[in-house]
């Protein structure tokens, strides 16, 4: 099971309608794009930072570990908007010369990159406290009330489950691979990956034909019928969360230095 | 005890005793021969501490000192996943126009989807295991060519088994769950990562395959190049994405371009190599081992022939 789930299956804010989640997270993802300087971005991160533990009670080393791989992509990200490539650097910036063009790195470049980079953080912390106490099935309920076809949340549904079942079952084939020292060098490890695959599509491919008969001997007729939590939709709690979002907001686009 | 098993698996020099390994590694206490540890594979190289070394000598001209400025920087900053754009990355406007041709191949892909589905509903559950199998397939480390690991990006090999269209549907679905799951990538950007991940692709894929099958080249050839293709592309166009969104102040479109590309084909070219290898094998093990139950798949139909 993957860290998010554990941890959103597990959460206090689970017992909410997603909608109540969804609408001040969508107005937080929103506003992080919006943040006019780097102390603001930085400030709506800490609140949803606050916000998500709060609501997941995850533990920071749990939340912060999950942060990490989005982090990555950010600063991947980020690193080409704090450099330059142009035939002339510019006056104030530092340069390195790769014959006719020069590689450069400029104040205005640094302050690009980090104020996009604490958005893009910022954004994701809003999409992660979403995310750490919602579980994936109550999304799902959200999708189908929001309209989305019938057939594709369903699509959607089962591949969730399948995911589970797969990657179990992919986990064990690897941990009985790396003690027979299958991954000791690139190319066993590689030859070793390519016997995982194949075993995985066989397994998917067994597992689905064994799924079907399994649903059309409990009369399966189309869709899968699955309980969600069922916890009605409270408008008023859902506005709360989003004026105090907004509020913070105001105070960090107004007041934070430059 | 599986993860200190995994440890010393991974890690076998770092422990003192042979024995010691073997005990991990197995409850029952089998005791591996010696010669196997001894083969582990050499410590890996530091480009930063390459760096440092080749400065002392005073001989890095400046073209040296860029690349391995920037292979360092790209080894510690580009993650190990297959590059997603993050959530709040792209400008609106630039979200919204990588959007629609993102969701107009997706109601397409849709649409045929629905269709199979109502001729035959076996093939629902079909589909989700190929969702899933993609979705674990992007998980999995692989080892790559520079010595460090990354992950396949399972767009090639689900092109050449699924088809191209399925692939746009389930790899938007997969890319939703990596948001939701795994919190790569995000909603703002979910068009923009569907039109490089689920559409460029698979789509590059799957023509390169089925171009190279035309003119009778031999299947692991075509596999290897549509596999290593389709995720070489997929990061160009990642590039593109980025680059137009945002070019660079002095050098425009282009110089930013040649940015985004450069700090990905550090490890992406690599990475590429390697997932056209795994590829191949993963190909001819299902091939091998799996066309019986796989019968189905087009791209297993005329296995037989290569």
């Amino acid at each position: 099971m993957f860290a998010v789930d554990r941890v959103a299956l597990a959460s206090p804010g689970a017992r909410f309608h997603p909608a109540e989640k969804a609408l001040p997270a969508l107005a937080g993802i929103g506003l992080s794009l919006a943040a006019p300087r780097p102390a603001a971005a930085l400030g709506l991160f800490l609140f949803f930072l606050a916000g998500g533990l709060a609501l997941s009670r995850a533990g920071l080393r749990v939340y912060l570990e999950i942060l990490a791989a989005p982090a990555a992509f950010i600063v991947a990200g980020a690193l080409g908007l704090a450099v330059g490539l142009a035939s002339e650097a510019p006056v104030d910036a530092r340069a390195l010369h790769l014959g006719a063009i020069v590689l450069y790195a400029s104040k205005e470049g640094y302050a690009r990159a980090l104020l996009l980079g604490l958005r893009a953080l910022a954004a994701s912390g809003a999409l992660l406290a979403l995310m750490l106490s919602t579980p994936a099935n109550d999304l799902f309920r959200l999708a189908r009330s929001l309209g989305v076809p019938a057939f594709l949340v369903e699509l959607a549904s089962l591949t969730y489950r399948y995911i589970a079942l797969l990657a179990e079952t992919a986990e064990r084939i690897r941990t009985a691979q790396e003690c027979r020292l299958g991954y000791q060098n690139a190319r066993r490890g590689r030859r070793s990956l390519a016997l995982l695959v194949a075993a995985s599509a066989r397994i998917a491919w067994i597992r689905s034909e064994a799924a079907w008969d399994a649903l059309r001997s409990r009369g399966y007729e189309g869709s899968l019928a699955v309980r969600g939590r069922g916890a009605p939709f409270k408008p008023a709690r859902a506005l709360a969360y989003t004026s105090v979002l907004g509020t913070v907001a105001a105070i960090l686009f107004l007041g934070a230095p430059a | 005890m599986v993860f200190a098993a995994r440890k010393a698996c991974r890690h076998p020099r770092s422990l003192k005793a042979p024995a010691q390994v073997a005990r991990h590694l197995h409850p029952s206490g089998v005791v591996l021969p010696p010669r196997v540890l001894k083969n582990s594979p050499p410590p890996r190289r530091n480009l930063t501490a390459r760096a440092k070394v080749a400065g002392k000598g005073g001989i890095v001209t400046h073209h040296k000192k860029a690349a391995v400025i920037l292979a360092a920087l790209a080894a510690g900053a580009v993650p190990a996943y297959s590059m997603h754009i993050m959530e709040g990355f792209l400008p609106p406007a630039w979200a919204a126009i990588w959007a629609l041709p993102s969701i107009a191949l997706f109601l397409f892909g849709a649409s045929r989807i629905a269709a199979i589905m109502r001729e035959n509903p076996k093939a629902k559950l079909l589909l989700a295991m190929a969702g899933a199998f993609c979705f674990v397939l992007s998980a999995l480390k692989i080892p790559s060519v520079t010595g460090s690991c990354s992950h396949p990006t399972g767009v090639g090999l689900g092109a050449i088994l699924f088809g191209p269209l399925p692939m746009v549907v389930l790899g938007a679905i997969v890319l939703v769950f990596q948001a939701l799951l795994l919190a790569h990538g995000g909603f703002t950007t979910l068009g923009a990562n569907v039109f490089s991940m689920a559409i460029v692709g698979p789509f590059v894929s799957y023509g390169v395959y089925k171009g190279l099958k035309i003119l009778k080249v031999k299947t692991p050839v075509a596999v290897f190049l549509a596999a290593a293709l389709g995720d070489l592309l997929t990061y160009v166009a990642t590039s593109l994405q980025l680059a137009a969104a945002y070019p660079d102040p002095s050098g425009g479109f282009g110089a930013s371009f040649i940015k985004f590309g450069s700090i990905f084909a550090l490890t992406q070219i690599p990475l590429a190599i390697s997932e056209g290898l795994l590829t191949v094998l993963a190909f001819n093990f299902i091939a091998d081992k799996a066309a019986d139950e796989l019968a189905g798949l087009p791209a297993l139909e005329k296995v037989g022939s290569r």
